[in-house]
């Protein structure tokens, strides 16, 4: 039997609602004998192994209570009830460049934040040149950092947590910065350290990512656990909820990037009904806000196993030209016959006013698509064979004479 | 390690590991420091003092100048009012300006640790909400960074020696054991101050004026033999008598006087500190849900 790496029992975690409240007002709240503002439990009786060496994915809603398990393990805060046994070192990665400051120059963030993730001097010493190799800042070593561009900035971030050598990993969602070249770098390196036998803990809401990193997964909802096994079959069971729903509120997301002229509220995928291949496609994003007249870019681009996106919808390339907006009010998107293969997939919206980012929210909603009959002939491709479908002809011809058309064919 | 019996997962249990087991779980009541932890991340220190120096003049003109500047402007301002207007005369025959420097600097330390380290958890809330290190880290190195400003405002005492031909005593090598009791006291202090501030973001608005009065609370602008005999156990409880005697006496080479300050300084720093501790500990399980 192999040994665990962290073992949760009955873990809860109470947070109270609304403001602190000042000494002052809690004497006189009391003198006039009125309860307090309410409590939540966002860890609610967890309970979970982890064997070592096991890559294991977190997933769920926004407020499922994925970050605050996180900030247990992590140790920056205390659980109200319960415990867990972790064996080793826990490397938490919350945030890219934790602690990087402006004034000092890229060697000496590196030995700051190294140290703040508790790398001796020694390990770091060690490993400087393959971490400033591995950022693409050798000549910017020793320049101050807030003369790095911000791309330069969060590869040099990532790159001393991607060196770190925990017994046990935690990454919140940090795949989603930097270029994609780099995105890719960093997967790779989250493979390398998940199949060198360390434990990994990974949120994210980019299931591709998620199925493609960790063999094992478990999904939480409303500070629960509603199901641990193998990820495909959890992706299920958390895509039939997110279905069940049928649409995603990003209102609480607060990993999204602009100046919040604008901010998607809620993402609608379809029309009630599952989306089935080769059926139309209905992407609706709602938003809120005062955006004010200005030439609108609005899209999202669908993600599926990969970091890239596999395609994008904005209204610029359609030619759909928006250029007022009322302050609250949707977006839609329709999409005719759509050529996804059946799976899933997750979608970002983007919004930008006049030039300048109001809204990008990463990996915002699920898309589900079911089979459907994309080619009108009742017959389905095998599901190993592309993300595509292609609508195509095909036609047989002999060496020298006129061409039979054969019909339409799936492939 | 005990096993852990579970029913719903059977009895399997984390074994030992050779970079230790830890249980997380809600602490009791006291939470002893842990040094084990403090030697391993003692790199911390250093770095947390080298980044806030380099950031503390960022966006000045005048840059590290005003470590010499402040110390100075307030030594020609107390030599014209209370050396000068008030006619205060100190001990030893030494003119009013050179005697009253070491103090001065004293307190200029003094203000700008307690004001720095009671809000230190609060700046640094980005880190402490982010990463999990000891936090008692934060307040120590906020209280040892502005001895860097200390030793630039000797330059004005040495100027002041120049310039009024005299040396300093050979007592000078005991001048870091009581810039060691005044940081001992802020530390101490600090612990108390920032663990309220984490709560409570009035301290911010009353350390500045703690200081002040602290610093006519303590014979820094007057000799100790000025005070009436029956007041002189008001100051003998302060702490930071023994620290501004000890400076006077290792700088200028006076007479320390009575021991009796440096045997309460010694006994309150070390209860304020290590009440400081204690508090401190505690509010750290739950700063990062106030933070």
């Amino acid at each position: 039997m192999s040994n665990l790496a962290i073992s949760a029992r009955e873990l809860w975690k109470q947070y109270r609602l609304g403001r602190v409240e000042s000494g002052f007002q809690r004497l006189r709240r009391r003198a006039r004998r009125r309860a307090g503002h309410g409590h939540i439990w966002a860890l609610q009786d967890v309970t979970f192994d982890v064997p070592e060496g096991e890559a294991l994915a977190i997933i769920g809603r926004n407020g499922a209570g994925k970050s605050t398990l996180l900030k247990v393990l992590a140790r920056l805060t205390e659980p109200t009830r319960g415990y867990v046994d972790v064996a080793g070192r826990v490397g938490a990665l919350l945030e890219v460049g934790t602690g990087f400051s402006p004034e000092l120059t890229g060697r000496e963030n590196v030995y700051l934040n190294g140290t703040l993730l508790g790398m001796s001097r020694r390990d770091i010493d060690r490993r400087l040149d393959e971490i400033v190799a591995f950022a693409g800042v050798e000549e910017h070593l020793d320049k101050p950092v807030k003369w790095y561009s911000s791309g330069m900035y969060v590869r040099l971030g990532f790159a001393v947590a991607a060196h770190l050598e925990p017994d046990i990993l935690i990454v919140d969602e940090v795949l989603s910065v930097g270029d994609l070249a780099f995105q890719q770098k960093c997967l790779g390196r989250m493979n390398e350290v998940a199949g060198g036998g360390r434990t990994v803990l990974f949120v994210s809401h980019n299931l591709a990512a998620v199925s493609a990193l960790c063999p094992e997964a478990m999904y939480l909802s409303d500070g629960k656990i509603r199901s641990r096994g193998p990820t495909r079959e959890v992706i299920d069971r958390y895509v039939d909820d997110v279905k069940a729903t049928a649409r995603v509120d990003v209102r609480d997301r607060i990993d999204r990037h602009g100046d919040g002229r604008l901010r998607f509220t809620e993402i609608r995928v379809g029309t009630g009904s599952a989306v089935r291949t080769g059926g139309d496609c209905e992407v609706s994003l709602f938003y809120a806000g005062t955006p004010g007249a200005g030439e609108v870019r609005v899209g999202f681009a669908v993600y599926g196993a990969l970091v890239e996106p596999i395609f994008q919808c904005l209204n610029e390339t359609s030619g759909d030209i928006i250029s007022e907006i009322a302050a609250d009010g949707s977006f839609t998107c329709t999409i005719p016959k759509l050529p996804l293969s059946p799976g899933h997939y997750t979608i970002s919206a983007y919004c930008e006013i006049d030039g300048k980012v109001a809204d990008w929210v990463q990996h915002a909603a699920v898309l589900e698509v079911v089979e459907g009959d994309f080619f009108g002939t009742g017959r389905l491709p095998s599901e190993a064979h592309g993300t595509f479908y292609v609508d195509h002809r095909w036609m047989s011809e002999p060496a020298t004479v006129t061409p039979i058309q054969l019909g339409r064919s799936a492939l | 390690m005990q096993a852990v019996e579970s029913k719903a997962l059977g009895p399997r249990a984390v074994a030992a590991h050779p970079n230790g087991v830890h249980r997380i779980q809600p602490s009791r009541w006291l939470v002893p420091v842990d040094f084990h932890e403090l030697w391993r991340y003692r790199e911390l220190v250093r770095f947390f003092v080298l980044r806030d120096a380099k950031s503390r003049y960022r966006q000045t003109f005048l840059g590290p100048f005003w470590a010499i500047l402040r110390p100075l402007m307030t030594i020609v301002v107390f030599s014209a009012i209370f050396g000068g207007l008030a006619g205060i005369s100190p001990e030893g025959n030494i003119p009013y300006a050179l005697w009253v420097t070491p103090g001065v600097l004293a307190f200029v330390y003094v203000t700008t640790a307690l004001t720095n380290t009671s809000i230190s958890l609060v700046q640094n809330s980005n880190l402490i909400t982010k990463v999990y290190f000891p936090r008692l880290y934060v307040p120590v190195a906020t209280a040892v960074t502005p001895v860097i400003d200390f030793l630039l405002g000797l330059l004005v005492l040495l100027g002041l020696f120049l310039y009024y031909h005299r040396a300093p005593s050979w007592h000078i090598v005991f001048l870091p054991a009581f810039l060691g009791l005044a940081a001992l006291i802020v530390v101490g202090v600090g612990l108390w101050l920032s663990s309220f501030t984490a709560r409570y973001r009035d301290v911010v608005f009353g350390v500045p004026f703690l200081a002040q009065i602290w610093q006519y609370a303590t014979p820094v602008i007057y000799p100790l033999s000025l005070v009436p005999q029956k007041y002189l156990w008001l100051l003998y409880i302060n702490p930071f008598t023994a620290v501004v005697q000890g400076f006077r006496w290792s700088l200028l080479g006076l007479p320390f006087g009575s021991l009796v300050p440096l045997v309460a300084s010694l006994s309150i720093a070390v209860a304020i500190t290590a009440s400081g501790l204690f508090v401190f500990r505690r509010t750290e399980r739950i700063m990062v849900d106030m933070l």
